[in-house]
């Protein structure tokens, strides 16, 4: 194995001294506490708009947090509640199961059954995602091979008994609106 | 015996088989869709190409016959080629819908697709779009997914012999139907569905269910008939989803014991094959009547309604045997096992002194319409007739009618289910009798009118072993789990003998080596190969 | 004969000092989250009334409410005597600090100070080094190895710094000759070179620099918070605590803190006083006097104190939102081999200036 060494730095005078540098380190503390940039969200008062429409593929990513903070919007790709998609009438799900398969925690319930509607073979009778389980992992999204499921940026999930959070097929076919 | 080369490995194989054979006997895999070991081989799907020395083009390998000196080589370029072209017509027209299809996690044409499937199609047009048809009201036929490898048509020509099936037009519209106005005969449709390397032919009974790749398959033995046909149950949790034909312990022709070399396809092989691979439509769609579930939650004691915990029942069980001495009445049901009977035989001859037993009645299994070559029912819808009967010859107890027992009025009467409805029509006749102990896992008429009902397990959801008409002692398995408080039959049994007599039979595995010890006709059922099952099948003799 | 009225005064002076300082702590670990909240750009706890501000009273009723748990295998009454222990030396030492000059009320003369004390600073090295035997007991009471270690750790930290302390002070008392606290708060307002206020900062700066690290690790502050390290003993010398018992430990540190602010205001920075202001009002040399009224200029000298306490407290938050904490031989390390070196520098360097009458 080899010999691992660290040869330690070398100060000069200023910076042995240490006085001057724990100085300016005072110096960029007191700045923030004087001039500071805003990125906590009072919550109840303050809410991110839900921007875009999860029909529409993802937007170019907004790389300084700053900028959607001034105009107080979720990132595109923050994983919410999912919702299920919809192609005119028809939704896209054909219940093959990939996200009941891929996902970790059993979150996703399936039932399929024959489709009604003539244009596709097969539809889920019963889909049910019970958010008390999902941890928002996105794996769903990636194994849908029919894009049907996706995630929303809608975060604000809260419930006043646990079964309001077991959202049905309905629920996640309206929730795009 | 012709002596050949294949992948530069020299074979000698028996006169008359084919390449493809010969190839599966070495290991090597020859991908395929239209051969299947059951009937003759038809060169359709053109996917066993290989290239033999001295033959100007690719030949279909399930076609030809083995000769001597020929130098057959299945993974040189041209033949990769040939095989990702045959595939890329293949799709043409198939749609790539695996999410849609029931056959995805079991397909052949999508495990050949990754393995040498071509990345790309050459065709841009769009796939023809089809509906589905309704061959029978059990088979429901997708011809966009059919690769017309003809299959199912030769199961009916060579295997059941009616020829039901045809394909009918031309080129991309061909497809298989029945004749005009015709739907299947129900009897052996269920195969097909087996059969089919794609999800062209899929079970109503099982058709968007469960996707395959979620189910546990357990090899068990079927139980509706006195023929004991071997099957897969494909379970989850708690529910069986499907039963599937298992083919029994042969997993290529070559290996076959009674391989007649001389000829291609020899009468006696045939046979031996088809009772093998294939299982009749009572069976596959007709589990459910064996496994109906969660009628009875928990043990009901109508004796001492108080008293309803398991160890409460089989102690007043217990009781009740021992204060009515050799005054109980036993009535078996041929679904339990060989280990139940035995228990349940041990405790009528040595602890009560019974002499007598009576063996519920099931109705003879019909066999079906149609003059069909393939003929797999035999005797009653009881599967353990011929295990009951021979324990109790060799414990000397004389089986007579379930009549008799009832009318001889006795001090107790123990019924050891599945009933299956069968005691039914017994409820008013059992009037006089003071304590009627009833096992059985299912809610019926008969189980309302009786003092005790110890919920037992249906045979999904346990081991043992059944004897079959030919006197096969072959082994079931537990597929599934049960719910609710029921108890292994044989535990219960079990624990009313240790109750009363201090005797411990053990597990069902105690037991079986109990049997061959004691039972001549058992001699030679190794225990340790039924139980542990994973070499049961290669074991010889009347063991499978 | 005793005076009752001036008994009563100072009585009533001492409730109110006592109540002020636990305001004060209170509204400090109020402040100290909201400081650090600020200094990274958080908002800090902001729910409680307005601007948080009933944080303290929230934080104080549920110390109340929680279960006062007492570990099976500790001492139960050095347990319980512990945090006692190290509030109320912490309290105690604020008695000799004065916070302002003299009130003439009704011709009466009324000390700004509890208790004038002719040996004041030796009050507080007695008094203050107390407070550390709270923290070995409540270490070793818990029978916790992480309580153990951290009480072991103060232990030595304590040793270490309180002789660089004494050193810096021996500067002071050098300067202004005199162990009265008053009086050395008094000295300070004399001029140096006719210009300048004699403050203690600008005629012992190695001195100031020596006793404010030294402050630091006397009252476990980071950077020197080594005997409760969180991510090494859990909680240190409390880690058992819980309920009031640890809301003591929390209080007496918060005590600590004020007393040394206190400290050094009035040791380096003139204490309560303002430059150039005199009992008769501001005397600025060569420019004039404006004159003030004796309980206005009380009230100012008053004021003037608070001001430097309140701002080293917020050095004390400031400190500690900014450094990194030392490792523990970097700590003796600094201690032994720097600290008590340039202390002993600064009493020749002192004593020189004195001689050479500069000072």
């Amino acid at each position: 194995m080899p010999e691992k060494s660290m040869t330690k730095k070398k100060y000069n005078f200023k910076e042995a001294l240490y006085l001057i540098e724990i100085l300016r380190g005072l110096g960029v503390t007191i700045k923030h506490f004087f001039v500071r940039k805003k990125f906590a969200i009072n919550y109840p008062e303050e809410t991110l708009h839900i921007v875009g429409n999860t029909q529409q593929t993802m937007k170019v990513m907004d790389k300084d947090a700053q900028k959607l903070i001034d105009r107080m919007e979720v990132t595109m790709n923050y994983r919410g509640k999912h919702a299920l998609l919809v192609d005119g009438d028809l939704g896209r799900c054909v219940a093959c199961k990939m996200c009941e398969t891929v996902c970790p925690f059993f979150a996703i319930y399936i039932e399929p059954e024959e489709s009604p509607d003539p244009r596709k073979e097969r539809s889920p009778r019963i889909f049910e995602v019970d958010l008390t389980r999902c941890a928002y992992c996105g794996y769903c999204v990636e194994a849908c091979p029919e894009n049907a499921i996706t995630m929303t940026s809608f975060y604000s999930l809260v419930a006043r008994q646990r079964p309001e959070l077991s959202i049905q097929k309905k629920e996640l076919r309206t929730v795009i609106k | 015996m012709p002596t050949f080369e294949i992948d530069g490995k020299k074979i000698t194989v028996g006169q008359g088989v084919t390449v493809l054979e010969a190839a599966r006997s070495q290991g090597i895999e020859i991908p395929h869709f239209c051969y299947h070991e059951s009937f003759k081989s038809g060169g359709l799907c053109r996917m066993c190409l290989v290239e033999i020395e001295k033959m100007p083009k690719l030949q279909t390998s399930c076609t030809t016959v083995a000769t001597e000196g020929m130098v057959v080589k299945t993974t040189t370029d041209r033949v990769k080629q040939a095989r990702s072209a045959i595939l890329e017509f293949i799709l043409t027209n198939h749609p790539l819908d695996c999410p849609d299809c029931d056959q995805a996690g079991e397909c052949v044409l999508q495990e050949y697709s990754h393995k040498y499937g071509p990345d790309k199609s050459a065709f841009r047009e769009p796939k023809e779009l089809r509906e589905h048809i309704q061959l029978s009201e059990h088979i429901a036929y997708d011809p966009e997914r059919c690769i017309m490898c003809e299959r199912c048509v030769r199961y009916y020509r060579d295997v059941v012999g009616t020829e039901e099936l045809a394909v009918m037009q031309r080129g991309a519209h061909s497809e298989i139907t029945t004749f005009p106005g015709r739907q299947l005969d129900y009897g052996y449709i269920g195969n097909i569905a087996d059969i089919c390397p794609v999800g062209a032919l899929t079970t109503k009974d099982f058709r968007f269910k469960e996707r395959v790749y979620n189910l546990r398959t357990t090899e068990t033995i079927c139980p509706l008939c006195e023929a004991g046909c071997t099957i897969y149950v494909d379970a989850k949790k708690y529910t069986v989803y499907r039963v599937r034909s298992r083919n029994k312990n042969l997993t290529s022709l070559h290996e076959h014991p009674n391989r007649n070399v001389t000829a291609l396809y020899p009468k006696v092989f045939i046979d031996a094959i088809l009772r093998s691979s294939f299982i009749c439509d009572d069976g596959r769609f007709g589990y459910k009547k064996a496994i109906e579930n969660g009628a009875i939650p928990g043990p009901i004691n109508r004796y001492e309604p108080e008293n309803r915990t398991w160890n409460n029942v089989i102690s007043l069980v217990a009781q009740k045997i021992k204060q009515a001495g050799s005054k109980v009445g036993g009535i078996v049901s041929p679904f339990a096992t060989n280990e139940e009977a035995y228990a349940f035989l041990y405790l009528l001859k040595y602890i009560s002194g019974t002499n007598t037993i009576g063996v519920i009645d099931f109705p003879g299994a019909k066999e079906f319409n149609g003059a069909t070559k393939l003929q797999l029912r035999k005797g009653s819808q009881s599967p353990n007739l011929k295990g009951i009967e021979q324990i109790a010859g060799a414990l000397g107890i004389k089986i007579t009618p379930v009549e008799e027992v009832v009318a001889s009025k006795p001090e107790l009467l123990y019924v050891l289910g599945p009933t299956l409805n069968r005691m039914d029509a017994y409820t008013e006749k059992i009037g006089g009798i003071k304590f009627i102990v009833l096992q059985d896992f299912k809610a019926s008429a008969f189980a309302n009118n009786v003092h005790v009902v110890m919920p037992g397990f249906n045979f999904a959801q346990k081991d043992g072993t059944y004897t079959n008409k030919d006197g096969k002692v072959q082994r079931i398995r537990k597929a599934v789990d049960a719910k609710g408080d029921a108890r292994n039959d044989l535990d219960i049994l079990t624990d009313i003998i240790y109750n009363i007599s201090g005797k411990k039979l053990g597990s069902f595995d105690n037991i079986l080596g109990l049997m061959v010890k004691e039972i001549p006709f058992f001699n030679g059922a190794d225990a340790a190969i039924l139980t542990t099952g994973i070499n049961f099948r290669k074991a010889a003799g009347r063991l499978w | 004969m005793v005076d009752y009225i001036t008994v009563a005064i100072y009585t009533l002076m001492s409730v109110l000092v006592f109540v002020l300082i636990l305001m004060t702590v209170a509204f400090l670990t109020l402040a100290e989250r909201r400081v650090s909240a600020f200094m990274q750009d958080r908002l800090g706890p902001n729910r409680v009334g307005p601007w948080g501000l009933f944080q303290p009273v929230a934080d104080g009723l549920k110390f109340i409410m929680k279960e006062d748990v007492t570990p099976l295998e500790a001492n139960k009454v050095l347990y319980t005597v512990a945090p006692l222990l190290a509030i109320i030396p912490a309290m105690l030492t604020f008695a000799v600090v004065p916070f302002g000059h003299d009130l003439f009320l009704h011709g009466r003369v009324i000390n700004l100070q509890i208790a004038n004390f002719n040996v004041g600073i030796l009050y507080i090295f007695a008094i203050a080094s107390m407070g550390i035997f709270g923290i070995i007991i409540g270490g070793w009471a818990s029978n916790n190895k992480y309580s153990l270690l951290g009480g072991l750790r103060s232990a030595s930290q304590f040793i270490s710094y309180e002789i660089s302390m004494g050193l810096a002070v021996i500067g002071i008392l050098m300067v202004y000759g005199s162990l009265k606290l008053n009086d050395i708060a008094l000295y300070q307002g004399s001029l140096w070179f006719n210009a300048v206020p004699k403050w203690g900062v600008l005629v012992q700066p190695l001195g100031f620099i020596v006793f404010l690290v030294s402050v630091f690790a006397e009252t476990n502050r980071v950077p020197f918070d080594l005997p409760e390290a969180e991510s090494e003993l859990v909680g240190g010398y409390h880690t058992e605590y819980s309920s009031m018992k640890f809301a003591f430990f929390f209080m007496g540190e918060y005590a600590n803190m004020i007393t040394a602010s206190a400290l050094i205001a009035t040791l380096y920075f003139g204490g309560w006083q303002v430059p150039y202001l005199h009992n008769i009002g501001f005397i600025i040399p060569k420019l004039g006097i404006v004159h003030l009224q004796q309980w206005l200029v009380a009230i100012i000298e008053v004021l003037s104190f608070v001001v430097k306490v309140g701002f080293f407290l917020f050095f004390f938050l400031w400190v500690r939102w900014t450094l990194p904490r030392f490792r523990f031989d970097q700590l003796t390390a600094l201690g032994w081999k720097v600290l008590i070196p340039l202390g002993i520098l600064n009493i020749v360097i002192t004593g020189a200036l004195i001689m050479l009458r500069i000072i």
